[in-house]
C-alpha cells in the first residue's frame, strides 16, 4: 500500500516534470518553424540562411567548432569559478570591515557602472606583454580528439588557465556574488549577533558559525547572475580581444560574410549557455541546504 | 476527525422571509489540480444570516473561517452549493459588489495614497464600473464623516507607513464602510492588535453596526470577543469545517465595556468554550 | 540584490559604534574620499616604484596626461555614442514596458512566452554584435539614411531590452494576495488593477531596470562601434587598443563609467522623487 502510494507519488512528479517541459519543447519547434517560415519568404542565404544551409556550413567545420566550444566553456568555468571564490573572500573582508567597506563604496558603483567590454582587450594586453602571468591550472586533451577521427591529440590540447579571458570573464561576474555576500552577511538577525555576545565568540566566529551561513541563500541566487556574466565576459573577450574560442569564430564568420556559419555558431553559443546556466542551476540545487534556492 | 457527535445544524429564517446572507449546501475543497493533494476546507455548510444581524464565526486556526468569508465576498466560487446576497448569487453578473465591504485580516491600504485618497479607492473602481450613483463630492464629504467617526480626523493627508498597526485597521474599516453596503464581512480584523486597542475598537464597531444597521459576518478566534460583539455565534468544527453549533447571545444592547463583567456574560462565554473543548 | 546591499554600503549595519546621524555622514563621506585617495595613491606608488611601462601599466598621473590628450577628440564623437545609447535606451524602456503589461494582463500570453523571454534572457545577447552589423551594412529598409551607425542603437535596444522587460513583469507582478482580493472585492477590471495597484508597485522595479537598462545601453552601444568603427566612444577605443596604448583605453574607460554613473545617479534622484513612499537605491537589481 505504501509502496503503491509512492510509486503513483513519483509517477505523479515524472508527469509533472515531463509537462512542465512541454512548453520549451514546443517553442524550440515554433523557432525552428519561425526560422525556416523566414527563411522563405527572404530566399537569399546570405542576408538570412536557412536552417538546412546553416547546418551544412557547420558540420563543414564541425572539428573546429568542437574544438572551440570546449575551449570557450572551459574558460568560462574558470572564469565562473574565480568570480565566486574571489567574490566571496573580498565580500566577507569588506563585510566585516566597517571602514574598508565605507572606502571601497564609490569605486565599487563606478567599477560597476562602467561598460565592462572596453576593459576586455585591455585585459588581454596586460597577458600578452607579461606571459609569466598566465597560470595554466590543468592540461588536457580534449573529446574532440576521441570523437572525432579529423582531430588530433595536438588540435584538441586544451586546459583550465587564469589567463586574460578567463580574468576577464571573472572581472565581469565577480559584482553579483561580491555585492550579495556583503548584503547577506549584513543581514543576520540581532538576536544572533546576542546570541553571540553572550557566548563570547569571537569575530571569526561569527563569521564562521552565523554570518557566512545567514549569507549563503543570497550568495546562492547571486550565483545565477554571476553564471550569465561570467559567460558574457568570456565570449565578449574572446570576440572582440582574442583569437579564442568560440567567440572569435562568428568575427571570423562575419569577416567572410558567411552568414550560415554565423547563425550556426551564434546558435551554438545561445544553446550553450543556456544548458550551462541550467547546469550550474541545478547543481546549485543539489549542492546547498534545500530551500536556498526558490 | 469525523463529526458525528454534533448534528449539523441547519440554521434558516422563520418565514419566507430571504436571508441577507445565505450558504446552501456549500463545499469548498483546495487543490483539485490532479498533482496537488486535495484540502477540503468546509463541507456542507448551511447557514443564513438576517439582515441587520450580527453574526460571528468561530473555530480554530484552519477550520476554513477565511475560507468562508472569502466564499461570501465572491473571492472563491463554492467547489458545490451556492452563496447569495440579498438572493442574489455571489458567483454571478448581477452581484452588486457595492452591496459587500470586506474588512480584511491585515490592512490594506495602498502604500503611495494618503489616508483620504485610499478610502476613496473602492469608491473610484465601483463608480467607473457603474456599481454607484451619487458624486464624487458626496463621497468626500462622506469620507471625512468616516474619519470622523474611527477617529482619525486630522489624519486625512497622511501615509499608511506614518500611521499605527491600529489606525490603519481603522482605515481598513472606513474603506469597507464608504459605499455604505448592507453586508459588512469581517476578518479577525482585530486579531493583529493589542488587546486594549482591541477592546476600544470592539465598542467603536458596535456604534458603527448601531448606527448604520448592517448585516455582519465576523470572524474572529477570541471567542470572548464574538460573544461580547454578536446575536449569534457559530462554531465551525475543524477538518473538514462544518457547522458544529451555534448559540444565541442574549445579552442586551446596547453593550459596553460592563457587559464583560455581567454573569450572563461568563455564562455564554464559558458555554462557548466549553463547547469548544468537547470539538477538540 | 544589488540594490539592497548597496542601501547597507551606505548603512552602519552592525551595530559597531553608535554615532549620531550628522557626524555619522560626514564620516561616512571623509571615508569614500579616504578610500579614492588611497586607491589612486596606491595604483600611483605601484606603478611608480615598480618601475612599470606606462604604455601597459599607467598610473594615475599617466591616464590624466592621456586623457586631457583625447579630450577633444572624445567630446567631438561623444555625441554620436550618447545619442545611441539613449535613443536605445529610451526605446527598450517604452517597449519593456509594453510589452510587459499584456504579458501580466494575460495568464496564457505569459505563460506561452515566458520561457521565451527567460531564455533569450539568460544567453550573451552581445554576441550577435557582428551580425546585426552584417544585415544593417546591406543598406536596406529603416537604416538607410543612418548607415552602419543604425547597428549601434539597434545594439543599445536589444541588449538592455530583456532585463528591463523582465524588471517590469516582476513589477507588475508583485502585488499580494490580500490587495488582489481587495480588487476582487470591488470588482476591478484589468486596467482599473494596472492603474490603481500594479503600476505603482511596479515602479521601484521599472527604476532599478533602468539603471541596469542604461549601462546595457551603452555597453550594446560601445561594443557596436568597436566592431563596426562607426565613430563613436567605441571606435576610438578600438584604434587605441589597436596601438596597445593602455592608459589611452583607461582615459576612454574612465570618461564612459563617470556619464554610467552620472545617468544611473540622476535616475536614481528621479526615483527617489516619484517613488515618494520607499526608500531608493543608486545601483538596480544586477
Ligand atoms: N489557497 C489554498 N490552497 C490550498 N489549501 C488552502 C488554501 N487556502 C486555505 N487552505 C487550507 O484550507 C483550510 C482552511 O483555511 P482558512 O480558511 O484560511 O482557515 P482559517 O481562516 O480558519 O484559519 C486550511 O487547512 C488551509 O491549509
Ligand atoms: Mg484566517
Amino acid at each position: 500500500m505504501a509502496t503503491k502510494s509512492h510509486a503513483h507519488r513519483r509517477f505523479v512528479r515524472t508527469r509533472h516534470w515531463v509537462t512542465s517541459r512541454v512548453p520549451t519543447v514546443i517553442a524550440g519547434v515554433v523557432f525552428l518553424v519561425l526560422w525556416q517560415l523566414t527563411a522563405m519568404v527572404i530566399d537569399n542565404n546570405r542576408i538570412f540562411a536557412y536552417p538546412e544551409y546553416t547546418w551544412r556550413q557547420v558540420s563543414e567545420r564541425s572539428d573546429t567548432v568542437f574544438i572551440r566550444i570546449v575551449e570557450t566553456f572551459s574558460s568560462i568555468a574558470v572564469a565562473f569559478v574565480l568570480a565566486v571564490i574571489v567574490g566571496v573572500l573580498l565580500g566577507v573582508v569588506i563585510a566585516e570591515v566597517y571602514t574598508l567597506r565605507q572606502m571601497a563604496m564609490p569605486i565599487v558603483i563606478f567599477t560597476y557602472a562602467i561598460p565592462h567590454p572596453i576593459l576586455a582587450p585591455v585585459f588581454i594586453i596586460w597577458f600578452i606583454v607579461n606571459p609569466g602571468a598566465e597560470i595554466v591550472l590543468f592540461s588536457f586533451t580534449g573529446p574532440s580528439a576521441y570523437l572525432l577521427d579529423s582531430v588530433t591529440a595536438a588540435d584538441a590540447a586544451q586546459s583550465f588557465a587564469i589567463d586574460g579571458v578567463t580574468t576577464f570573464g571573472a572581472w565581469v561576474g565577480f559584482f553579483p556574488v561580491f555585492l550579495s555576500t556583503i548584503t547577506g552577511m549584513n543581514a543576520l538577525e540581532e538576536r544572533f549577533e546576542q546570541l553571540g555576545t553572550v557566548l563570547g565568540a569571537t569575530r571569526w566566529q561569527m563569521v564562521r558559525y552565523f554570518r557566512f551561513w545567514r549569507a549563503l541563500p543570497n550568495i546562492a541566487s547571486s550565483i545565477k547572475a554571476t553564471v550569465q556574466l561570467s559567460i558574457i565576459g568570456v565570449i565578449v573577450a574572446e570576440f572582440i580581444a582574442s583569437s579564442e574560442g568560440i567567440g572569435y569564430q562568428i568575427v571570423l564568420a562575419w569577416k567572410g560574410a558567411d552568414l550560415g556559419y554565423m547563425f550556426g555558431v551564434l546558435l551554438i553559443i545561445m544553446m550553450g549557455s543556456y544548458l550551462f546556466y541550467q547546469t550550474v542551476v541545478w547543481l546549485l540545487k543539489v549542492l546547498t541546504p534545500p530551500g536556498t534556492i526558490e | 476527525m469525523s463529526n458525528e457527535t454534533a448534528e449539523p445544524t441547519t440554521t434558516s429564517t422563520d418565514s419566507g422571509e430571504e436571508a441577507m446572507i445565505s450558504f446552501s449546501g456549500v463545499d469548498k475543497i483546495y487543490g483539485t489540480d490532479a498533482t496537488e493533494e486535495t484540502v477540503t476546507a468546509l463541507q456542507d455548510i448551511d447557514l443564513d444570516v438576517d439582515a441587520g444581524e450580527f453574526v460571528s464565526v468561530v473555530g480554530p486556526s484552519g477550520c476554513g473561517k477565511t475560507t468562508l468569508l472569502h466564499l461570501a465576498a465572491g473571492i472563491l466560487e463554492p467547489t458545490d452549493g451556492t452563496v447569495t446576497i440579498d438572493g442574489i448569487d455571489v458567483q454571478g453578473a448581477e452581484h452588486d459588489r457595492s452591496e459587500v465591504g470586506l474588512v480584511f485580516q491585515q490592512p490594506v491600504a495602498l502604500e503611495w495614497r494618503t489616508v483620504k485618497k485610499n478610502l476613496l479607492l473602492p469608491v473610484q473602481i465601483l463608480k467607473q464600473n457603474g456599481a454607484i450613483d451619487e458624486s464624487m463630492d458626496y463621497y468626500r464629504e462622506r469620507a471625512d464623516e468616516l474619519l470622523e467617526l474611527v477617529g482619525l480626523e486630522g489624519f486625512e493627508d497622511a501615509y499608511p507607513n506614518e500611521l499605527s498597526g491600529g489606525m490603519q485597521q481603522r482605515v481598513t474599516i472606513s474603506q469597507a464602510l464608504i459605499y455604505d453596503p448592507s453586508v459588512l464581512l469581517m476578518d479577525e480584523p482585530f486579531g493583529s492588535l493589542d488587546a486594549m486597542t482591541k477592546d476600544e475598537l470592539n465598542l467603536e464597531l458596535l456604534r458603527i453596526w448601531d448606527e448604520t444597521e448592517k448585516t455582519v459576518l465576523f470572524i474572529t478566534h477570541d471567542l470572548n470577543e464574538a460573544v461580547f460583539l454578536s446575536d449569534r455565534v457559530i462554531v465551525l468544527s475543524p477538518r473538514p469545517g462544518r457547522v458544529a453549533d451555534e448559540i444565541e447571545i442574549d445579552l442586551p444592547r446596547p453593550r459596553t465595556g460592563e457587559t464583560r463583567s455581567r454573569d450572563r456574560f461568563v455564562e455564554l462565554s464559558t458555554e462557548v468554550h466549553q463547547h469548544f473543548k468537547h470539538q477538540r | 540584490m544589488i540594490a539592497d546591499t548597496l542601501r547597507k554600503l551606505g548603512d552602519r549595519v552592525d551595530g559597531r559604534g553608535g554615532v549620531r546621524l550628522g557626524t555619522e555622514r560626514a564620516k561616512r563621506w571623509s571615508l569614500s574620499l579616504l578610500g579614492l585617495v588611497l586607491f589612486l595613491g596606491g595604483w600611483e606608488a605601484v606603478t611608480r616604484g615598480f618601475g612599470l611601462n606606462p604604455q601597459y601599466y599607467p598610473g594615475p598621473t599617466d591616464v590624466y596626461r592621456e586623457l586631457s590628450r583625447i579630450w577633444e577628440p572624445i567630446l567631438t564623437v561623444l555625441p554620436n555614442t550618447l545619442e545611441a545609447a539613449g535613443v536605445g535606451f529610451v526605446v527598450a524602456l517604452v517597449l519593456s514596458i509594453a510589452v510587459a503589461i499584456p504579458l501580466v494582463a494575460s495568464d496564457r500570453l505569459g505563460n506561452a512566452l515566458m520561457p521565451f523571454v527567460i531564455g533569450v534572457n539568460t544567453v550573451p545577447r552581445i554576441a550577435v554584435t557582428p551580425l546585426v552589423i552584417y544585415w544593417v551594412g546591406f543598406d536596406i529598409g529603416p537604416f538607410d539614411s543612418v548607415g552602419l551607425a543604425a547597428a549601434n542603437y539597434v545594439m543599445a535596444v536589444w541588449v538592455a531590452f530583456f532585463p528591463m522587460l523582465i524588471a517590469a513583469i516582476d513589477g507588475f507582478r508583485s502585488i499580494d494576495e490580500t490587495t488582489e482580493n481587495m480588487l476582487i472585492v470591488y470588482g476591478a477590471r484589468t486596467w482599473q488593477e494596472f492603474r490603481y495597484v500594479r503600476l505603482q508597485r511596479a515602479l521601484p522595479f521599472i527604476f532599478d531596470g533602468m539603471k541596469t537598462g542604461f549601462i546595457l545601453a551603452m555597453i550594446g552601444t560601445v561594443v557596436g562601434e568597436f566592431v563596426s568603427g562607426t565613430p563613436g566612444i567605441g571606435a576610438m577605443a578600438s584604434s587605441v587598443i589597436r596601438r596597445t596604448a593602455v592608459g589611452r583605453a583607461i582615459a576612454i574607460v574612465l570618461v564612459l563609467g563617470l556619464i554610467s554613473t552620472a545617468v544611473v545617479f540622476l535616475i536614481y534622484l528621479v526615483e527617489s522623487r516619484v517613488v515618494h513612499w520607499r526608500e531608493s537605491s543608486i545601483v538596480g537589481e544586477g
